[in-house]
């Protein structure tokens, strides 16, 4: 595979956009305040308010989703 | 429950806004403004690297190893998240190296901090990157090449002059200077800085009209 075609490119593109908008998210929830992966999981799970998708994963694209509406 | 790398690399090349998340977060963590917290952030105050730079580098870790998730086989041995803060404090220590090397080509400091190594304490030792991490050296100088060799393709003569001369570290006045001497028509600086932004917009349209762009991007949309 080719590491630098126009496709890759393009994506790459797309998530450096996301990158910017995500980080920005994770600022205002204080997401990057755990001393450890545990901690940060045990938030996740237990103590917000934050949508989860079926993977276990905050569903940013619901919270993107719902704040455009 | 913690969850399987591989797993999440695998749904961020599928598109996976959620998985990115993640992995955004988990790199944010160790870049935390607090160096208890943050192990990039030791690295930084070690080397005394300005708030603006931290954040330059930042989004450039990040954007490296999406890059070698979506484009690369780099990571696929990859066990755990130890292993992936492990890689990011190595692409750190290699782009704080690139960062000097600019400064020093511009002339604005007069060490070389080429052959410093360092560990978590932020201390200098030697050799502290051997052991335990399955991860290939990353040649980030060689990768950047292609991708700018790739990139040049779809620029106009006087963009990739303009390109080039930028990512070389020089002045200003010497990139005007180069360019009218290679024929092209830059007045002064203010016309050097609209002609940059020309030709930034120009090039994400042009790789955007590119066959794949739309499929890709509904795809992206969507998940």
């Amino acid at each position: 595979m080719e590491k630098y075609n126009k496709d890759n490119i393009s994506k790459l593109l797309l998530f450096k956009e996301l990158l910017e908008k995500q980080t920005e998210f994770i600022d205002k929830h204080e997401l990057d305040q755990f001393s450890n992966e545990e901690e940060f999981n045990h938030f996740i799970s237990n103590e917000n308010n934050l949508p989860l998708d079926e993977h276990g994963f905050i569903d940013y694209k619901k919270i993107e989703e719902d704040e455009e509406i | 429950m913690s969850k399987n790398i591989q797993e999440v690399f695998n749904l961020i090349r599928e598109g996976n806004k959620n998985a990115f998340l993640e992995l955004n977060i988990n790199l944010r963590i160790f870049m935390n403004l607090n160096p208890k917290i943050g192990e990039i952030t030791r690295i930084y105050n070690h080397y005394h690297i300005n708030d603006y730079t931290r954040e330059e580098i930042n989004s450039q870790i990040i954007l490296i190893i999406i890059e070698n998730i979506l484009a690369s086989n780099k990571l696929d041995e990859m066990k755990n998240w130890t292993e992936l803060k492990w890689y990011s404090k190595r692409i750190t220590k290699n782009l704080i190296d690139e960062y000097f090397r600019k400064k020093t080509r511009e002339g604005k400091i007069f060490e070389s901090i080429d052959s410093y190594e360092f560990n978590d304490d932020g201390e200098m030792i030697s050799k502290q990157f051997e052991g335990g991490v399955n991860v290939d050296v990353i040649d980030y100088e060689l990768e950047y090449a292609k991708l700018f060799k790739e990139v040049s393709r779809l620029m106009s003569p006087k963009c990739r002059d303009l390109f080039e001369l930028v990512i070389k570290g020089i002045s200003s006045d010497e990139v005007l200077e180069v360019l009218n001497n290679l024929g092209h028509t830059v007045r002064d600086k203010k016309n050097l800085a609209s002609t940059k932004e020309k030709c930034k917009k120009k090039l994400i349209k042009e790789v955007r009209v590119h066959n794949n762009y739309s499929e890709w991007e509904d795809i992206f949309k969507m998940s």
